[in-house]
């Protein structure tokens, strides 16, 4: 199944626009989790990690599913296939732990947003601020790394794409 | 000497990037275990930022 030229960009340019959305709200996440772990302010710190959970719900899920989605969409619909690159299948697998993560992650930033709106110095919710500012550094490399793998597309085929190449299937 | 109508293989750049992916994989599987064991999830945290609707 292979889409019509101008479907394809269509849809490629919804893929960039999700990929990259959500690359640039989880910065945003990162320095908000950064604020909150360093401020001395209690108002600012409150509303960073309300922020955050508003963020993460709102906006990184979203575009992290439709990432995801538009994703499939575009392999499929075109030559590269999902399964017969390598760069194509290392950024699927990416994305899924990246979305998989995310998911993960977020009931503890809802949890970390509801009790700092109650107090948001308490001493115990600190390793908690730690894991959610390292996580979110870890996850933009991640999404920095499928960046890169998209826009360099190193060659290199896998066996069912050599197969596919070779007419045997 | 190789036959060149054989697979050529895995390159090298692939085999690094999925030891990558391999190492990112456990060490999720290793947070989401440590998450599940204290009960947090998606949608406790979800009820607790909006409140549960039942």
């Amino acid at each position: 199944m292979t889409m019509s030229p101008r479907l394809r960009r269509f849809a490629l340019t919804v893929h960039i626009i999700c990929s990259i959305g959500w690359i640039g709200a989880l910065a945003a996440f990162l320095a908000l989790a950064l604020i909150g772990l360093t401020s001395r302010d209690i108002e600012t710190v409150r509303i960073a990690y309300v922020a955050n959970a508003l963020i993460t719900w709102n906006v990184i899920i979203p575009l992290a599913l439709s990432a995801l989605l538009t994703g499939i969409v575009q392999a499929l619909g075109t030559p590269w296939g999902l399964f017969r690159n390598y760069w194509v299948l290392i950024k699927l697998l990416i994305i899924l732990i990246a979305t998989f993560m995310l998911l993960m992650k977020a009931g503890p930033i809802s949890y970390l947003a509801a009790a700092s709106a109650e107090d948001a110095m308490r001493a115990d919710l600190f390793g908690l601020r730690i894991s959610v500012t390292v996580h979110a550094a870890v996850g933009l490399l991640v999404l920095l790394w499928a960046a890169a793998l998209g826009t360099y597309k190193p060659r290199g085929l896998t066996r069912y794409g050599w197969r596919k190449q070779q007419g045997a299937i | 000497m190789a036959d060149p109508s054989s697979f050529p293989g895995m390159p090298r750049w692939a085999k690094v990037q999925a030891v990558m992916v391999a190492a990112l994989f456990l060490a999720v599987l290793a947070m989401a275990s440590g998450l599940i064991r204290h009960g947090g999830s998606a949608m406790s945290g979800h009820a607790a930022l909006w409140g549960s609707h039942r």
